[in-house]
């Protein structure tokens, strides 16, 4: 079945999950085995609908595929998955980088997970916080805040997701002076790797979400409460320092934060993703923010 | 006698992002046997939480080493003061969020209706 997808979205935050989640339906109302995204010419689109159909498909049991002739779609290698800096070559995935210089987003990257990957992974990362800094010209105390919000939540893909790849995508609004970036990957979700250690009072992706944001690690030392503090100061950092909205996705479970909401929502099981997805909408003008107040 | 000096940004980062390049350090360094040693953070702009968390406790509290940090940041003297008083503090966020009430969604177009509605 072919699928229109002809949204344009606005500035609400979770707007372009709504169109995710549009998608997804009609994926799901759809009895071929195969179906087609067909976007439409000028279609908009931003990190927080691009990055959950990506994964989504990536899990997706049916044959998706996409069909466009929209150039930033084609600029951010949506339709092959996101850059690979693995295949490309680390100069070429420097030089391509470049190009996104005086550009207000960054392609989709696709970084390889594995632990054997750590020094090539930190460059990459590296070159795309420069990247994102020099496109809108981020102040030293909104460089440090961007880089932990980013390597704590890649962090925690390499040490719990058992995701092959992750992905990172960004888009910036200097008229509005935030940027939305998402952090994703499609690994064994938040319950899998609860599950994982024997967790058997968290049960369904519920309890995996709510258990994540209250700080329980699944790689606690013995006697100790080292760990689980990512993703809680992530959250104080970004909504309480820089009044910024985090989003968290994780099977069918949906966290959403702000100054103004809390919560937490159980999607219909359709809408469960296979991994988990972090989006991020960072306000990058603030003279006053640390951020190491934020860390405990 | 403490006469080697590990720049810990060759070795690895002006940024220390993740735990398994503290993972990658401590085999360097066992690899070369060192047990005393110098680690210097001059050249260090940046280190993640969690990375800090794995660095204390492979190093600054592991007994197979004799370390001593040095020109440390502020902003890194912190963090370790951070992660040392966490180790074993329960947290105090914990049980007001696991008893956190959910909104349950019975279709796509129920939970959109309530997204489109919502200020965020």
């Amino acid at each position: 079945m072919d699928i229109r997808v002809s949204t344009n979205i606005n500035d609400n935050f979770t707007h372009g999950l709504s169109e995710a989640l549009n998608i997804i339906d009609q994926i799901n109302k759809s009895s071929d085995e195969e179906d087609v995204l067909v976007f439409q010419d000028g279609v908009f689109v931003t990190p927080l609908f691009i990055l959950p159909l990506l994964v989504y498909v990536n899990g997706c049991s049916k044959n998706i595929k996409y069909s466009y002739n929209n150039g930033y779609l084609d600029t951010i290698k949506f339709g092959v998955g996101g850059v690979k800096p693995d295949e490309l070559g680390i100069e070429a995935f420097h030089n391509m980088l470049a190009k996104c210089n005086s550009k207000t987003y960054i392609p989709i990257i696709s970084f390889l997970a594995s632990k054997e990957y750590a020094e090539e992974r930190s460059e990459i990362l590296s070159a795309v916080e420069n990247l994102l800094s020099r496109q809108v010209g981020l102040g030293l105390n909104i460089i440090m805040g961007l880089k932990y919000l980013i390597e704590e939540n890649v962090d925690n893909i390499i040490e719990h997701s058992e995701s092959e790849r992750g992905y990172i995508f960004s888009q910036s609004y200097s008229g509005k002076e935030y940027m939305d970036l998402c952090i994703a990957d499609n690994g064994i979700s938040l319950l899998g790797s609860y599950l994982k250690i024997g967790a058997d009072y968290i049960d369904d992706h519920l309890s995996a979400m709510k258990a994540a944001n209250s700080g329980e690690s699944t790689k606690n030392l013995p006697d100790a409460e080292n760990r689980g503090y990512g993703i809680y100061t992530s959250k104080k950092m970004l909504v309480n320092g820089l009044s910024g909205n985090f989003v968290m996705l994780s099977g069918n479970a949906l966290y959403l934060k702000s100054q103004k909401v809390d919560q937490i929502y159980t999607l219909p099981d359709i809408a469960t993703w296979k991994g988990t997805i972090v989006a991020m909408r960072i306000p990058y003008v603030n003279r006053g923010f640390n951020y190491i107040n934020f860390v405990e | 006698m403490n006469n080697i000096i590990i720049d810990i940004a060759s070795y690895l980062d002006r940024d220390l992002k993740s735990r398994i390049s503290v993972k990658n350090l401590y085999n360097t360094i066992k690899s070369k046997g060192w047990s005393y040693f110098t680690i210097d953070f001059k050249n260090v702009d940046f280190a993640s939480r969690s990375f800090m968390d794995e660095f204390y406790n492979q190093f600054i509290i592991n007994n197979e080493f004799n370390v001593v940090l040095v020109n440390l940041s502020p902003d890194l003297k912190k963090m370790i003061v951070n992660v040392a008083s966490t180790q074993h503090k329960k947290k105090r966020f914990r049980k007001s969020f696991l008893s956190k009430s959910d909104i349950k969604f019975e279709s796509i177009s129920e939970a959109n209706e309530y997204l489109e509605a919502l200020s965020f």
